[in-house]
């Protein structure tokens, strides 16, 4: 995983730094998924 | 038609999750959208570049058959529901497509089989648990955070992402239930037929009825209707309908109510390209059937169907604002569902689309079904107010109260005013 690019609720976008987005997925029971990862395609097919 | 990558995905497990991912969206002021059953057809389930919550995982039903009630998770599909719910003979109004997610049809309402003996899915909710912006967990009920309670009962998702859901439920046996099929020669008859049948049928039944193409490709009027009391009653009611014509095809037999759910299912599968267009109806004119049937004759795909769903007779039982959900007056929504596979006919089916709205709007309160619509940046701020009708600035002192900076926006939009 590397830093991250993501879009902000008023319309630019951020860097999440990897540490902070690790952090974030260590704090969840479930997976997050980013691009590439198994399950990312599928998840955001509606 | 969809196709927007989101750079997170959370899937979440449960609550936590939810309230984690929720707080992080937060701090960081990320774009959210939510994903229940991702029905939604303008993908509203899915942002591009942001954070996606993912509630697939989230699926459990449990039933009290003893108080009839069932409390579900809110990534639920009625499917789950359905299955769960049967196997004690109950059930609650829960959409005509078995893959759409309890969440998003109750939240903005829930038409169904149902509504017209047990009212709308959203009059049946007793409780729901949310995350709300603020990373808190509520309840809201008639007795707990009640104005909450009522927005979520007609508002969308505009007040927090609600984790599972409490139902009534009501004794549901093998419906009376299926097609009628008519010659498109005889469509204005036939829709005529089901206005006159629709606005005079007793609680137990409800109906959509439309013009599509049948499995061997021929246009046909459809009249399809469910009935949910003794199989004895519903064969004297539904006499009219399958008397007349005659019927290329009558279908209607004892079905079980989870069957009867899926009858539309075919028709929307995922991975087909789709383009809806809608609005609620008071009356159905013969005008109004006229110019569906002339435009039913122009549609670019063979796979799009235009009809009418009845809200049901206890739904229009309700008052506009003893819910958030504002349209009980309407006997029914008329639909456009452009259906199609070529990406290369995306601009004709759309056009057909936009071209028979502008054709029915005449005929209508000029009202969407929530659930129906999108985003604010596709649908336009005065369709989605349209939407939320008289109840609209109501919701928006909601929406300040419970979600001030616009957390969960990616919806059919309440703006909050501080």
């Amino acid at each position: 995983m590397t830093d991250i690019h993501i879009a902000t609720a008023d319309g630019t976008s951020n860097v999440l730094e990897e540490a902070t987005v690790r952090a974030f997925a260590a704090g969840l029971s479930g997976p997050l998924l980013s691009p590439g990862d198994a399950g990312y395609e599928e998840t955001r097919k509606v | 038609m969809i196709d927007r990558r989101p750079a997170l995905i959370a899937r979440c497990a449960g609550v936590t999750d939810v309230a984690t991912a929720v707080g992080f969206a937060r701090s960081h002021g990320l774009l959210l959208s939510v994903r229940g059953g991702g029905h939604n057809t303008p993908g509203i389930a899915v942002c591009e570049g942001g954070l996606m919550i993912d509630l697939a995982g989230m699926r459990s039903v449990r039933v009290d058959p003893v108080q009839r009630t069932a409390r579900v998770e809110g990534g639920a599909t009625w499917s789950d529901f359905d299955r769960e719910t049967q196997l004690f003979g109950l059930a609650t109004t829960g959409g005509a497509i078995s893959h759409t997610g309890i969440g998003g049809l109750t939240l903005g309402g829930g038409l169904g089989w149902l509504a017209g003996k047990h009212g709308l899915a959203c009059d049946n909710l007793l409780s729901a648990d949310l995350v709300t912006a603020e990373g808190k967990v509520l309840t809201a009920s008639a007795a707990e955070n009640a104005e909450l309670f009522w927005g979520l009962r007609g508002g969308g998702g505009n007040f927090g992402i609600v984790t599972s859901f409490e139902y009534r439920l009501h004794p549901v046996g093998p419906l009376l239930a299926g097609p009628v099929l008519y010659p498109f020669a005889k469509a204005k008859e036939a829709l005529a037929l089901y206005r006159d049948f629709a606005t005079s049928i007793p609680d137990e039944a409800n109906t959509i009825a439309g013009l599509m193409n049948s499995p061997d490709g021929n246009p046909v009027a459809a009249i399809v209707v469910c009935y949910n009391g003794s199989l004895e009653a519903g064969e004297r009611v539904l006499r009219p309908l399958r008397s007349f014509g005659p019927p290329v095809a009558d279908e209607v037999a004892p079905t079980p109510y989870c069957k009867a759910q899926t009858f539309f299912d075919e028709a929307f599968v995922r991975g087909r390209r789709y383009y809806f267009k809608s609005n609620f109806m008071q009356t159905i004119s013969d005008e109004a059937i006229a110019t569906l049937v002339e435009h039913f004759a122009t549609a670019p795909s063979s796979m799009s169907m235009l009809y009418f769903q009845q809200l049901g007779n206890a739904a229009n039982r309700v008052g506009a604002t003893e819910t958030a959900f504002s349209h009980r007056d309407a006997l029914c929504e008329w639909g456009c569902d452009a259906v199609w596979l070529d990406p290369a006919q995306d601009a004709a089916n759309i056009r057909w689309a936009r071209e028979v709205a502008e054709a029915m709007r005449p005929f209508t309160t000029g009202s969407d079904y929530v659930n129906h619509i999108g985003l604010e940046a596709e649908e336009g701020t005065d369709r989605i107010k349209a939407a939320f009708g008289a109840n609209y600035d109501r919701l928006v002192a909601l929406k300040n109260r419970y979600d001030p900076t616009n957390l969960f926006r990616h919806n059919q939009n309440i703006k909050p005013t501080v």
